[in-house]
């Protein structure tokens, strides 16, 4: 089978063999995966410290299209067709700013895809003044949703720049049914959502393509968290947000599955308007479960806590509850590991942990070699957040056979659960009574230890991951048209059995010409896709 | 395997835990609106909010889930944040402060710095020319070609392109202090690229006038009525500074080499050094440099990298059949009066005061880090190695 995988990500990045993205491809070697990838960043082939990524064996091409920043150079549309663009546009805004008119996204988007897929003048068009107009226009039109301030002229134009930058993958070459085009795929794989999951939008709307969308945190609730603090006026911010939203809602409405990495991440998708039919949960798997159990307990009642400082990580309550452990065990000992995540922090912490006179017991460790050197260090792993929306730094924890104590907020009841304390977060009498019974009690603390750390393994081995998307992928498609349907046709779901969208790894290409019946539905991919083909003999 | 999750502890008030406690329901009779308190300390994200999930992100960064949502009668956080939004009025935000106008001495300090770098090479081919003997057209090609060079380096912006057409043009426009055309000639025009420098300070003004009612104004049309009167003003400010500079090194001229006819005052004698072509040609050379360099400063380099060579090489090729100053006279200003609407109209664009960069795109971001480079830091500093993506 042939499979894009579409991602954000930096250019460094994605390419590594322990990504997400790497893992999945290297797992399923049956599979022929090219990697469509939104690039952030600058190219600079800067030398990444530590050890040479193992190169990614399963990706077969890797496409890039550069995100963000300068937009690239090319002319607008012609005068005849401006028009046609001002009208797409038209709608896209409209659906943007008038909540009466949310529907018409779509069909917006799609028609601007299709204009920039025939001339390529969609970036140019964007930053012209026509489309400013177009904007302004809408924007002050009767009924737009302005509560917390009109638009002015600066907003229109950094409006027009943002969605210019978010619209680009519209634009890219990778629509068609030539080789190594989206269209030659037989599903594509979304994989953070966002402006990614567009050209699986489009190539769905253009080519009938399936597409399934992975998420592990999620992009829309991201948008919302960082554009609080960010430095746009409200009308922008509206915009903008809103734009995620509908891209978000269009793209669980089109999606085939749904892969959350955790039900915390599910019941936001079904607030967006996922159909709970199409989810599944499917944790991140993280190659650390292959590691060995922390060694010996340290021979002092030590507490560990890990994470970044910051308020939302929540160390105030950390040590509020120490100070209180402190009272009752006087020998106990902090270690908090973790770098600032807000410049100044940690000294405001070293303050309070001074006032509240356990500054001799709390040692402010920064950033450890591995995290299994911070899980070691300790006899129980605390974790005070506020808000916990992935589950990567607590299933660490459990993998290392240390007893967790954790807040109950966001995913820590779901990769916790029975194998460690949840107290209610803000309060550090609960927080410290839970050290406090772990720290007393060696059996418990073992007892918890390994049935976290067999409840982790269990959950987020990278084996499952893979196994789950065999299962995915081939269900897919045989529940998909086998090829798109033309004007006249009639979609044929299960034309082709499962099997036959299994492209032998090692298979020899055969030519085309051995395909007997091959040719006529896909004249275009004969050459592409000579795997596939060779299969179905 | 262990039972179900222990809860250790009673949720209790924190005796001296972090500010913002949760509303604690087991002492005494639960409030009758437990909302309300949840508003008061959320007001401000409530009143900014776009929709309600962002007021659910935010409840969630508070430390609020499906767990204590209970407490405020609803099932989820999403629920509660509903109803914070339908509770909370939109409110439009503090006018931010306006943008700091750029320091005075940042805008003088640009301009001297133009008209120094400008005047550098103006003022040594106006040494080289006047000692420079018959020696003829080759020795002055290469002397002006010289000095691009280093004019071309201080082009405001652009691309190679621009700026080689920049500093051609400029250099090209110097050329009568090479061409033994005549002292007074050559003084202007050397006078003319050292005004240079009021030039940019004009260009500045103007840019720093159009960015701040780019703030303020609140339709394109609203801002393109404030901008018409702008660049006229600009042209008026950079000609009046010529004036003045263009007399003042005509009088240290007649001070330093008296002329030749009756011995008048200084200022008889400055006059009488140039007539009104001359004067008449100086305004136009100016209009077109003040022109260009507003050109250079805004979205529109093209146009003026072309007009200025352009004006250059007519002025030369007119020199043989009328005098200098007709020449010029008749090169720069065609080419002037030419670039003037189109500098009039593009000054009307809000697209012509983005700040950074012509083409670098986006908005006013001064944190540098945008929404979306800080929208995957969704991991731990310092616990990336374990889990990376």
């Amino acid at each position: 089978m042939r499979i894009a995988l579409l991602t954000e990500s930096t250019y460094s990045n994605a390419k590594r063999g322990d990504s997400w993205c790497g893992r999945l491809a290297d797992g399923l070697v049956e599979h022929e995966f090219q990697l469509y990838l939104l690039a952030r960043g600058a190219r600079a082939e800067e030398p990444e410290p530590g050890p040479v990524r193992p190169p990614v064996r399963g990706l077969a091409a890797v496409h890039e299209l550069p995100m963000w920043g300068r937009r690239p150079a090319g002319r607008g549309p012609s005068a005849h067709r401006r028009r046609s663009y001002r009208k797409a546009y038209e709608q896209l805004v409209r659906a943007l700013v008038l909540p009466g008119e949310r529907a018409s996204f779509g069909p917006g988007l799609y028609r601007l895809a299709e204009l920039a897929g025939a001339d390529g003048a969609l970036p140019a068009f964007l930053a012209s003044g026509a489309a400013q107009r177009v904007l302004e226009q809408v924007w002050r039109s009767p009924g737009a949703d302005t509560a917390a301030g009109q638009p002015l002229v600066r907003d229109v134009l950094v409006a027009a720049d943002l969605l210019e930058q978010c619209l680009r993958p519209l634009s890219a070459d990778w629509y068609g049914t030539g080789p190594g085009a989206l269209g030659s795929a037989d599903l594509c794989h979304v994989v953070g959502g966002g402006p990614a999951a567009l050209p699986a939008l489009v190539a769905k709307q253009l080519h009938g393509i399936p597409f399934v969308v992975t998420e592990h945190g999620l992009h829309l609730r991201e948008q919302y968290r960082s554009y609080r603090t960010a430095p746009y006026r409200w009308p922008v911010r509206a915009l903008l947000l809103t734009f995620f939203r509908l891209l978000t809602e269009e793209t669980y409405r089109q999606a085939a599955v749904l892969t959350p990495g955790s039900s915390y991440d599910q019941q936001w998708q079904q607030r967006c308007g996922a159909d709970p039919a199409r989810i599944r949960v499917v944790h991140e798997g993280t190659p650390a479960v292959a590691r060995e159990v922390a060694g010996a307990e340290p021979p002092e009642p030590a507490l560990v806590w890990a994470g970044a400082l910051e308020p939302g990580r929540d160390p105030e309550l950390m040590l509020h509850a120490f100070a209180q452990v402190r009272a009752e065990l006087p020998g106990a000992v902090l270690r908090m590991y973790g770098e600032e995540g807000v410049p100044g922090y940690r000294l405001h912490c070293e303050e309070i942990a001074e006032r509240l006179g356990v500054a001799g017991a709390v040692t402010f460790e920064g950033r450890p070699g591995t995290p299994a050197e911070a899980w070691q260090a300790g006899r129980v792993v605390v974790f005070s957040a506020l808000a916990q929306r992935s589950p990567r730094l607590l299933a660490d924890a459990m993998l290392s056979g240390r007893a967790v104590v954790a807040t109950d907020v966001g995913v820590a009841r779901e990769v916790v659960g029975p194998t460690g304390l949840l107290v209610p977060p803000r309060s550090p009498q609960a927080l410290a009574g839970a050290c406090l019974a772990l720290l007393g009690d060696e059996e418990r603390r073992a007892r918890l230890g390994l049935a976290g750390r067999l409840r982790a393994q269990e959950r987020f081995a990278v084996e499952p991951v893979i196994t789950a998307f065999r299962d995915i992928y081939l269900e897919l498609v045989s529940r998909w048209p086998a090829f798109p349907a033309g004007a006249g046709e009639r979609l044929q779901p299960f034309a082709r059995p499962a099997e036959y969208w299994v492209a032998g790894a090692g298979a020899e290409p055969e030519p085309p010409e051995a395909a007997p019946d091959g040719g006529r539905e896909r004249p275009a991919d004969d050459a592409a896709a000579p795997g596939a083909l060779a299969e179905a003999l | 395997m262990p039972g179900p999750p222990p809860r250790a502890g009673a949720p209790a008030r924190p005796a001296t835990g972090p500010p913002g406690g949760a509303p604690d329901p087991a002492t005494g009779t639960p409030p009758a609106d437990p909302v309300r308190e949840l508003i008061a300390r959320h007001r401000a994200v409530c009143e900014q909010a776009v929709d309600p999930l962002e007021i659910a992100a935010a409840l969630e960064d508070a430390g609020i889930g499906a767990g204590t949502a209970g407490h405020y009668r609803h099932a989820d956080v999403f629920g509660l944040a509903e109803e914070l939004y339908a509770r909370v009025p939109r409110r439009p935000p503090e006018p931010a402060p306006a943008e700091r106008p750029a320091p005075w001495a940042r805008s003088w300090g640009r301009a001297t710095g133009a008209a120094v770098r400008h005047g550098l090479p103006a003022a040594l081919l106006l040494l080289v020319g006047s000692a420079l003997p018959g020696l003829g057209r080759p020795v002055a090609l290469a002397l002006l070609l010289l000095a691009a060079v280093p004019l071309s380096r201080s082009a405001p912006a652009g691309s190679r392109a621009v700026r080689c057409g920049y500093g051609l043009g400029i250099a090209l426009l110097l050329a009568p202090t090479v061409t033994g055309a005549g002292g007074a000639d050559a003084l202007l025009a050397a006078v003319a690229v050292l005004a240079l420098g009021s030039a940019a300070w004009s260009a500045d003004w103007l840019r720093r006038t159009g960015r701040g009612h780019l703030g303020s104004a609140r339709t394109m049309a609203e801002f393109r009525g404030r901008m018409r009167p702008v660049l006229p003003v600009a042209v008026l400010l950079h000609l009046a500074v010529l004036a003045v500079l263009t007399f003042g090194a005509l009088a240290a001229a007649s001070a330093l080499a008296p002329g030749p006819g009756p011995a008048g005052g200084l200022l008889h004698g400055a006059a009488h050094r140039a007539g009104a072509t001359q004067w008449a040609a100086q305004a136009a050379v100016a209009l077109l440099l003040v022109l260009a360099t507003a050109l250079l400063r805004g979205e529109h380099p093209a146009p003026a990298a072309v007009a200025l060579p352009v004006a250059g090489v007519a002025a030369l090729l007119l020199t043989g059949a009328f005098p200098a100053a007709a020449a010029r006279l008749a090169a720069c200003g065609t080419v002037g009066l030419l670039l003037l609407p189109y500098a009039w109209v593009a000054s009307g664009r809000p697209g012509s005061y983005r700040p950074g960069p012509p083409g670098r795109a986006t908005g006013p971001r001064p944190h540098g880090r945008g929404p979306r480079e800080t929208a995957r830091g969704v991991r731990a500093p310092g616990f990336r190695e374990g889990h990376p993506r």
